[in-house]
């Protein structure tokens, strides 16, 4: 048995969040700020009409904020009732991991990137972390990120 | 499985729809007992209920169904008459017969709702005796223990002598028989014939068309079922369209392209009509939110002892059916307050020489872009020296000041919070919350509410609503390089500031900052400070702003914007939980370049914003005197003294507040002066200035005194004091007790309060301050300060 992950980079790692959650990958887009939201919300972008709120991952897996002028791609996931954009440094492609390969999260990651995702799989030349989409969304109440 | 819920989940619809339809025919029954046409249409509708209960196997629902249409065939036969008591069993029928269906929408099944009671007494009526109702009205299922359940004979025999009185005392008051007024649209003949046909038995569910169409006008046929959600993606995508067509349109105009052009013209008519179309979609007619207003009146009537007609006219205005969602409480409330304190009972009418029975008219209309709802009674209206003297009382308004108002003015004080005129509490009006919850909530959507009386001759409420909601116009402002958008129904005018007028216009009282528009100070919130907005690392303060004077809850405010951009209409697109839950959007939109813009939500920026409880209580304290009339209100600064005294000052003497160390206040003479932006500041200390003012010996003088600074062509003065405590908004009304160095006395917030003389205060710290050439303008500023 395996899963189809649709895959990016951020900070050198490698993501995955399962393919039938994403809704579709877009380059760069506009984006409007939101003064007063926590600070991982990037913004809010026009999806084809449907104001899409942007979450920049770096900041939620508080990681270092992307290179001035470094561009984010989208990535646009599908959550309970509403679509939001995850932005990222990179899109891979869609890769299909095998399960048995999968892992709990491994010892040598901790810090919220360990609380974020729910584990991963061990590809030839890489790992491939599988982020927890619903955990991440989850950022009412998380004034701090 | 799914499907039998589906059949039942069309059937709760159905039903409900027609239990609405139930209230309205038996109550306009009873004022017309020979309508064979209502008959008809009633006993449809049981029947209906009676057939699809049984075979979806509700047997509660059906025996209760079933006893009705019995009742129902017997009237409609002729062999019994409508009487009030059969309306009310049969209303007890129906209200059964909702809580039954409700029962089966929440859990499935009827449950333990209680349906002997009513059928005893159908049952009863059918014997042609007098059913026993027990009083409590819809409830039920509390005390099935006590009701006689097996027949009608079993019936105490004391019970109907008991209930009979009763009814009658309820239902024909004062006259034993209430001849039912001659309704003036004559009925046509040829309806009333068809429902002859229709076999007692056989009423089959086909036959119900053609009369309902006949009945209605409106063919209920050419209609299907469309689920709310569909329509709401189609209103939606609408949307989307109107903004693609706007860029479109943008991009195609610098084009020059003949072609394109005309495809864009195309497109541009295409979209709006589908707009339009798919709009209409939405809209329902008013007659939905006022069929269940004919129970309401008669039951409330009935309680209270009105007999009132109710008229209805233009019930096919339709609106958007959110909107009549949020306009349904606040009519319910106008209709009842119509009821409980516009139209008398009927002896006192008959006193006043005017008809026993009241008439309620509700009327709805289209007028310029809006809906107009009104409510007219025929009773004893307002008296408008009542509502003022009860302003007075709560000293909202003065009595002088009342005098000089309009009958009109007058009456919007019932608008105000609290303002209840019940002079006893009954559990029908008269709670306090009312009129202004009314008010609020009609503003929510953008509407407007106001009131018409004549004393005697009756009450005219009317409500403008909107058409719809899903578009609206709105304001786009630039802050911070950013652009928001604001409703425009918030927006009552723009103030250019260019950067002379900027530092002199907004000034700073007790930390929060406001504007003199035109004599009144308008309390100000920065959009960039509200917003924690950053302006690029660089750019430098923008030398112009723009104050948006803005209303809100009664409450207006200035919003400082670096610009203003344009009027446009939006569409109002939905948040995401984490950004609605900060509270300062309401919404976002899509501008016509294609960026997003955040909607703001001027009411909860207000209520934000203005956290200072002064300020609060001073807007909260205007929109009471605005509501009078502007400018009768009074602005006071309060200060602080020794011995827990306070000292009201005029808020527009106040040219600045300043702290003075009191290590810098130095003497000249007699006098104490303090050096203050380069100059020799004259000062006077409140505390010696008024008699009687005294700090304990051992109390330590603090290290600095706050101090109002007053300037005026080139002087200035200051008036120091212990504490600078509140400002509040005041109606001019004071009491003549007073002493020297002071005008009057007042009680602000619940405290006494001296109204500072303030001339005779600047003249003791410096006696030059009024020269000639200032007398004739001191003369006008005093007469507005009330010295």
């Amino acid at each position: 048995m395996s899963t189809q992950y649709a895959t990016f980079h951020l900070a050198g790692h490698l993501f995955g969040v399962e393919v039938r959650r994403v809704q579709e990958v877009l380059t760069e887009q506009p984006r409007t700020p939101a003064p007063l939201a926590p600070p991982a919300v990037a913004g809010l972008i026009n999806l084809r009409g449907q104001v899409v709120t942007a979450l920049d991952l770096r900041r939620r897996l508080r990681m270092p904020d992307r290179a001035e002028g470094q561009v984010a791609m989208n990535v646009v996931v599908r959550a309970a009732e509403e679509v939001w954009s995850l932005l990222v440094d990179s899109i891979g492609g869609v890769i299909e991991a095998a399960d048995a390969t999968f892992e709990p999260p491994p010892d040598t990651l901790n810090g919220p990137v360990r609380e974020l995702i729910r584990g991963a799989y061990k590809l030839d030349d890489a790992l491939l972390l599988v982020l927890d989409v619903d955990r991440v969304l989850e950022i009412e109440g998380v004034l701090a990120v | 499985m799914d499907d039998m819920d589906e059949i039942v989940q069309e059937f709760l619809v159905e039903s409900y729809e027609n239990l609405d339809q139930l209230d309205r025919d038996l109550v306009a029954l009873e004022q017309q007992p020979e309508s064979r046409e209502l008959l008809a249409s009633v006993f449809r509708t049981i029947h209906t209920i009676k057939g699809t209960s049984g075979f979806l196997a509700f047997s509660r629902l059906e025996a209760v169904a079933h006893v009705g249409e019995n009742l129902l065939a017997r009237l409609r036969d002729g062999q019994l008459v409508m009487t009030p008591l059969t309306t009310d069993v049969l209303l007890r029928m129906v209200d059964t017969i909702r809580l039954l269906l409700n029962s089966i929408e929440e859990k499935g099944v009827e449950g333990s709702v209680e349906v002997e009671q009513v059928v005893t007494a159908i049952r009863a009526v059918l014997d042609g005796e007098i059913p026993v109702l027990p009083p409590a009205a819809v409830t039920g299922a509390e005390t099935p223990a006590e009701t006689p359940a097996e027949t009608p004979a079993e019936t105490p025999a004391e019970t109907p002598a008991e209930a009979a009185p009763k009814h009658a005392a309820a239902e024909a008051e004062p006259e034993p028989e209430p001849e039912p007024e001659p309704e003036p649209e004559p009925q046509p003949d040829p309806v009333a014939e068809a429902p002859v046909q229709v076999a007692p038995a056989a009423a089959a569910p086909a036959a119900p068309a053609e009369h309902e169409t006949a009945r209605q006008g409106s063919a209920t046929e050419s209609t299907i079922r469309v689920d709310v959600e569909l329509l709401e993606t189609l209103v939606r995508l609408a949307g989307e369209l109107v903004l693609a067509r706007n860029q479109i349109l943008q991009r195609a105009s610098s084009l020059r392209d003949e072609d394109l052009t005309r495809a864009c013209h195309r497109l541009n008519l295409v979209a709006s009509e589908m707009q339009e179309g798919v709009m209409r979609t939405r809209m329902q007619p008013i007659e939905h939110l006022w069929s269940k207003l004919p129970r309401v009146v008669r039951d409330l009537g009935n309680m209270l002892g009105r007999k009132i007609k109710l008229e209805m006219e233009g019930k096919e205005t339709e609106l958007d059916r959110t909107l009549l969602e949020a306009v349904k409480d606040p009519l319910t409330h106008i209709v009842r307050n119509a009821v409980d304190h516009g139209i008398e009972p009927p002896e006192v009418r008959r006193a006043a020489g005017k008809a026993e029975t009241g008439t309620l008219r509700l009327r709805a209309a289209h007028e310029g872009g809006q809906v107009l709802v009104e409510v007219r009674d025929d009773g004893k209206g307002i008296d408008p020296a009542v509502i003022g003297a009860k302003a007075v009382e709560k000293g909202l308004v003065s009595q002088a000041k009342l005098e000089t108002m309009t009958t009109n003015d007058i009456l919007q004080f019932l608008f105000m919070a609290g303002f209840s005129t019940a002079a006893k509490v009954t559990n029908v009006s008269g709670r306090g919350v009312g009129m202004d919850v009314v008010k609020t909530n009609i503003e929510r959507i953008g509407g407007s509410v106001d009131v018409e009386s004549t004393p005697g001759q009756g009450t005219i409420w009317r409500l403008r609503i909107p058409l719809t909601l899903a578009i609206v116009p709105a304001l786009t402002v630039e802050c911070a390089g950013e652009r928001y958008a604001m409703p425009q129904v918030n927006l009552l005018e723009l103030v250019s500031l260019d950067a002379d007028r900027m530092s002199n216009a907004i000034e700073d009282v007790a930390g929060a900052k406001v504007y003199r528009l035109r004599g009144a100070l308008l309390p100000l919130v920065r959009l960039d400070e509200a917003l924690g907005l950053k302006r690029p690392a660089g750019e430098e303060e923008p030398t112009r702003l723009v104050i948006a004077v803005l209303e809100s809850d009664g409450r207006r405010f200035g919003l400082v914007v670096d610009r203003v951009l344009d009027t446009e209409e939006i569409v109002v697109k939905p948040l995401s939980g984490v950004l609605k839950s900060i509270g300062s959007y309401a919404g976002a939109t899509i501008l016509g370049d294609g960026r997003v813009s955040l909607i703001l939500d001027v009411q909860s920026l207000a209520r934000r914003t203005m956290r200072s409880e002064g300020l609060e209580h001073a807007s909260a304290a205007a929109q009471a005197a605005n509501a009078a009339t502007a400018g009768d209100e009074q602005r006071l600064l309060v200060v602080g003294l020794g011995g827990n005294r306070r000292v009201a000052i005029p808020l527009e003497v106040v040219t600045r507040l300043e702290e003075f160390k009191v290590a810098n206040i130095e003497r000249v003479g007699r006098r104490e002066v303090v050096r203050y932006r380069g100059e020799i500041l004259p000062l006077v200390r409140l505390s010696d200035h008024l008699a009687g003012s005294y700090r304990g010996y051992e109390e330590a003088e603090p290290e600095s005194l706050p101090g109002v600074v007053y300037s005026a062509r080139g002087r200035s003065v200051a008036i120091v004091v212990d504490e600078i405590v509140d400002i509040v908004s005041q109606q001019s009304a004071h009491s003549d007790i007073d002493d020297a160095g002071l005008v009057g006395s007042a009680v602000i917030r619940d405290r006494v309060t001296e109204l500072l003389d303030v001339r005779s205060a600047i003249l003791a710290a410096d006696p030059n301050f009024f020269s000639a050439e200032a007398r004739a303008e001191l003369a006008a500023a005093a007469t507005t300060l009330g010295i």
